[in-house]
């Protein structure tokens, strides 16, 4: 055999292994493309398309119109419910961050001997099926609930307390319940990934326990503050079944009016529409966040 | 000892108080007062009985409901295993224009409030003409699962060397052949992690599929529909807790596969 050969056959199993490759790549990507684009960008599209139509009680045509959206933003019930929304949601996030910061800190910064056993129980309840636990607060929180009959028994209370169940103050309890570990994650990460050196070199200096945090440790975890407000807060604000269940009428929520003009009220187009305010709002949160939390990095 | 309380010992209680009662609480209550011979839930307890559990047996629309949740998240834990794996190798195993965007394409869905993700099939099925059934359930679960078990297996692959499959093609093997003999191998365990996930994921699917059901019934929209009547709250509270154990008992399968696998290196597949 001839080096000419050898070299031909070379190039040719090379360029089959080209060939391969895009083949490969072809086949890889074009399934699942297509899956995703007919089973999740078509139906966005086409909710976003009659959110401009003219749309009734189970009627719903073909015309261009901006009613659905007008008919939101001048409707005083839909705007309350949507200041409702952005109440419960926002508070809930606040709390979420005071609650589990120090949670976040203890595990990150102070050395428990089993910190990913903690993370891991923090963690598994998500996975229980989320009505089954928003069933499990109710028994909890309500009137004759586990709660109240537990603390009028220690006499600590006459009358059972009312504001436990269906209200924001439950809708907030089982959202916080929901969410923590979501919350105390990022943050930890964060936490976790300052070097001990840089915490030695403050103390070295003289700085006291709560210089260290104020001036170290709370500014570098805030990437991991933002990254868990955009993880929890957009979801919070498309909330519809905690609400349903614990919420009564007081804790009414933007999920559920979309639910209802779809599936009681039959007015298609005012649902799109009021879903995609909520996707927008999401959206131009996301990119502040985005925004912010950039700037925080030059800083 | 008191002077040994220092502020880590309060951190410590302080976590694990929150973790008890916030995280926690709901869920002893519910597996305790299954076990309450009353149907009003609350104290004082009213003794001891098992008939709860033995009632679920009694339910025909109970045990239905179970079983159509059970084949449609093998269906959709099948599919999406699939497509999920083919969109990761393309995500992480290649080098291409459009990587980036392929990718964002992939896992927008994921981070897509599954409200609204519920209303834009509901929309897409109805003006397509597609009847709701278990059918569309199984179509829309697959939409979500899809980017969760390609995130997962995509980050699995980011830490596996290409030269291992390059080598395996430079000593003969076909494309398929190295895939099954040099990749998968390397990767199954994020695969059967995943497909755990994405089966407890299309299992426990309440608001999607509360939307594009039609007038069958998978499991969590017989709980949704059997809260409103207080009769069934004791049945509900021991399913639910058959269900609570076996859920545990798949993830912390999950975790020890993945562990196995990964060396017990990596953090955990659910955060």
């Amino acid at each position: 055999m001839t080096t000419a050969t050898l070299s031909h056959t070379h190039r040719r199993h090379r360029w089959r292994l080209t060939f391969q490759r895009y083949l490969g790549l072809t086949l890889n990507i074009f399934p699942p493309f297509i899956y995703i684009l007919l089973l999740f960008y078509v139906p966005m599209g086409m909710m976003f398309l009659i959110s401009f139509w003219k749309s009734g009680y189970m009627t719903l045509e073909p015309i261009f119109t901006l009613d659905n959206y007008i008919t939101f933003f001048t409707s005083p019930i839909y705007l309350k419910t949507l200041y409702n929304t952005f109440i419960i949601a926002t508070g809930a996030m606040i709390l979420l961050v005071i609650i589990g910061y120090p949670i976040a800190y203890y595990l990150a910064r102070m050395g428990p001997k089993y910190t990913y056993l903690i993370l891991f129980l923090l963690i598994i309840p998500v996975e229980i099926n989320f009505l089954i636990r928003i069933f499990a607060w109710k028994i909890a929180l309500g009137g004759n609930g586990v709660i109240n009959s537990f603390l009028m028994q220690l006499g600590v209370i006459q009358e059972p307390l009312k504001f436990l169940l269906y209200s924001k103050t439950a809708v907030m309890i089982v959202l916080i319940h929901e969410w923590l570990p979501y919350v105390v994650i990022p943050i930890f990460l964060s936490l976790r990934g300052i070097p001990q050196s840089v915490i030695e070199a403050a103390r070295d200096l003289g700085s006291s326990r709560y210089d260290i945090f104020r001036h170290i440790l709370l500014p570098l975890s805030v990437p991991g503050l933002f990254a868990s407000m955009v993880l929890v807060y957009i979801p919070m604000l498309g909330e519809f079944a905690v609400p349903a269940l614990v919420g009564g009428p007081s804790g009414y929520m933007l999920g559920n009016v979309i639910e209802s003009q779809f599936l009681s009220a039959g007015n298609w187009g005012l649902g799109s529409a009021i879903g995609f305010i909520l996707l927008a709002i999401t959206l131009v949160l996301v990119a502040l966040v985005i925004k912010i939390a950039g700037v925080e990095e030059l800083l | 000892m008191k002077a040994l309380r220092t502020p880590k010992f309060w951190f410590a209680f302080y976590t694990y108080a929150v973790m008890a009662i916030l995280i926690y609480m709901p869920i002893v209550i519910l597996i305790t007062f299954s076990f309450n011979d009353s149907t009003i839930m609350s104290l004082p307890w009213s003794g001891f009985t098992t008939k709860w559990y033995a009632k679920i047996l009694a339910r025909p629309d109970l045990l239905k409901s179970l079983w159509n949740s059970l084949w449609v998240a093998l269906i959709v834990t099948a599919v999406s295993l699939v497509l999920g794996v083919l969109a990761a190798n393309a995500m992480a195993r290649y080098r291409y224009k459009g990587r980036i965007f392929f990718t964002g394409y992939i896992s927008i869905p994921f981070v897509m409030p599954w409200l609204i993700l519920g209303i834009a099939l509901l929309v897409f099925f109805t003006r397509v003409g597609i009847q709701l059934s278990l059918f569309t359930v199984i179509l829309a679960h697959i939409s979500f699962d899809v980017p969760l078990v390609a995130v997962l297996v995509a980050s699995r692959l980011h830490q596996f060397d290409p030269n291992l499959e390059a080598a395996a093609r430079d000593l003969g093997c076909g494309p398929l052949e190295a895939f099954r003999l040099v990749t998968f191998p390397i990767i199954a365990p994020a695969i059967i992690a995943a497909g755990i996930l994405a089966f407890n994921w299309s299992f426990d699917a309440f608001v999607v599929t509360h939307f594009v059901i039609g007038q069958q019934v998978t499991f969590p929209i017989w709980v949704w529909s059997a809260l409103r009547f207080p009769k069934n709250l004791p049945i509900i509270n021991a399913v639910s807790s058959i269900i609570v154990v076996v859920e545990m008992g798949l993830i912390f399968l999950a975790e020890w596969i993945r562990r196995r696998g990964a060396g017990g290196e990596e953090e955990s597949i659910l955060f």
